[in-house]
């Protein structure tokens, strides 16, 4: 088995009375596709949104690589190797394409202000190092003819796959995605299953939340599964398709069981 | 016919002031997302700090608006550390509540001071050149020369540098930027402070193109600014350029046909207009998430 790169243990945020993450325990191994689902509501989010530091932990502990990450700041995150795409999608609107995907370059160049205004040996090389690399990570997702247009105009699958690759420009171990099949037509969907296999074999851990069960089956190795902040089983797609809480908590308890 | 022209020139000029401190306003409402209450101080700030480079140092112009520059950027940097750094966790209203605070903490401690009279701001480039019957003064190119220069320094920076790259970021999705690595932090004070800084700058020229600078003068420039603003498209910094400049030939038109008296109505009744046909401002941003 690969080592355990990612793991929480009884994680919860409350919020009030609503307990939206539940001492949930979880373990991520290197290299592995693991995917999360649950109905509306489950707390998918939520629990990436603890990962990353967004939310603040009401109990229990996250670890990275080992590592005690529990409330880590947000600026940290890319720093530690994971990186993460939104549900509601959050692009820079109004700058490239291709500047979207330079941002995240920034933990990894270090060329300040007066380097730039000098335009020093340095500050080119970075600047150009920066302009390849988010050309390669854009042709990797398949948008490099569009990368300098602006990042608000192209279509909703167009804008998943750019966040993809940005989220990819920090370098992570570990790259979360929120929904990135959400709104997408079946052939885009495909599309994007085929760019999460790409970016694994390139020897990326990947954390997915999906509600298209097709996708998410095809495609996990371990599937954890949510319902009302608990975590109700994980474990192979055949043995989620077949785990009864699963299809109680998908479908509702028959009546007098 | 002249007249016109030269209400125009006068627009022109006056509306390079109100450019230059809209697109400082610009730049600090994009970074945190908020509109801030202690701008017309800031230019206040400047405009003594230029005032005093003047008069008591007897230094050019240009050293008097370097003055103008560095008093409001500190000033920048101190209510960056007073109004945001110390509410972090707080609901976004808390900051708009302590810029309220510091910015009738400046006003009276300036009228405390510095003083309650209008002080007389000695005259720079007194020279004009005249084109039939129409006059451009010295010191209203030297304005325009000013807002270009700046204006062109604030583009290439925002476009070729990597704090130019993430005050953008910053400005469109504090979240993402952070997740990116992105100190969003400091991002906060540079884009403040540089904000300020323009306003200082604008400040100078306020005082040396009226010939006056006084402690309460804040109030009214804080409003041109973000009349200007508004009119641009609230964070857009072209737009609050063109705001600046098209507020500034509104006034000198309103004037030209009614009375000096109805200079601020004319101005605001025109943004109102604007408002109305068109809400996101001139080059707003359509849907652009205002925190």
């Amino acid at each position: 088995m690969n080592d355990v790169i990612l793991e929480t243990r009884s994680l919860s945020k409350h919020f009030g009375g609503l307990k939206a993450v539940d001492n949930v325990d979880m373990i991520v191994r290197s290299g592995a596709i693991h995917g999360i689902i649950g109905p509306n509501g489950a707390g998918k989010t939520t629990f990436f949104n603890l990962l990353t530091g967004l939310i603040e932990v009401t109990s229990g502990t996250v670890l990275f690589g080992g590592n005690n990450i529990t409330n880590i700041p947000p600026e940290r995150v890319a720093e530690i190797g994971m990186s993460r795409t939104f549900q509601n999608i959050k692009l820079f609107r109004f700058m490239t394409v291709l500047d979207n995907v330079k941002v995240g370059f920034h933990t990894r160049t270090r060329t300040g202000l007066f380097a730039a205004v000098a335009r020093s040996a340095t500050f080119r090389a970075d600047e150009d190092f920066v302009t390849e690399r988010g050309l390669e990570l854009l042709d990797l997702v398949g948008l490099r003819k569009q990368a300098y247009n602006q990042a608000a105009n192209p279509s909703y699958g167009t804008q998943r796959r750019l966040e993809i690759a940005r989220a990819l420009a920090t370098d992570p171990k570990v790259l979360l995605l929120d929904e990135p099949a959400a709104g997408m037509n079946p052939s885009e969907k495909s599309e994007v299953m085929e760019l999460i296999r790409k970016i694994s074999s390139l020897g990326r851990t990947i954390v997915v939340i999906e509600h298209d069960m097709k996708l998410i089956m095809n495609l996990c190795g371990v599937i954890t599964v949510l319902n009302q902040g608990l975590k109700i089983c994980e474990g192979t797609p055949a043995e989620i398709r077949n785990n009864p809480d699963v299809i109680s908590a998908y479908l509702g308890h028959s009546r007098g069981a | 016919m002249d007249y016109y022209v030269q209400t125009l020139v006068d627009g022109i000029a006056q509306g390079s002031i109100y450019a230059l401190m809209a697109i400082g306003f610009a730049m600090i409402m994009g970074i945190l997302g908020l509109v801030t209450f202690t701008h017309g101080e800031v230019i206040m700030v400047g405009a003594f700090a230029g005032f005093y480079a003047l008069t008591f140092l007897k230094t050019g112009i240009f050293i008097a608006l370097v003055a103008g520059f560095a008093a409001a950027w500190i000033l920048g940097l101190v209510i960056e550390l007073i109004c945001y750094r110390r509410w972090p966790k707080g609901p976004d209203e808390t900051w708009l509540i302590t810029t309220i605070g510091v910015s009738t903490v400046l006003k009276s401690g300036a009228q405390i001071v510095l003083g309650t009279e209008q002080q007389l701001v000695p005259d720079v480039y007194t020279g004009f050149w005249t084109f039939g019957g129409v006059r451009i003064l010295h010191i209203q190119v030297f304005m325009l020369a000013v807002l270009f220069l700046l204006s062109a320094a604030l583009w290439l920076f925002l476009k070729k540098t990597k704090t130019g790259l993430e005050l953008k970021a910053v400005s469109m999705d504090k979240t993402a930027a952070a997740l990116l690595g992105v100190d969003v932090r400091r991002i906060l004070v540079v884009g403040n402070a540089i904000g300020c800084a323009l306003c200082g700058v604008s400040g100078v020229l306020l005082g040396v193109y009226y010939n006056s600078v006084h402690a309460v003068m804040g109030g009214s420039a804080g409003l041109k600014s973000f009349a200007s603003a508004v009119l641009g498209g609230l964070t857009s910094i072209p737009g609050a350029a063109i705001g600046g400049v098209l507020l500034g030939i509104f006034e000198n038109v309103g004037v030209a046909i009614f009375s000096s008296g109805w200079r601020d109505v004319i101005a605001f009744l025109i943004l109102i207009a604007v408002l109305l046909v068109r809400p996101s401002g001139l080059l707003g941003r359509k849907g652009a998430e205002k925190v």
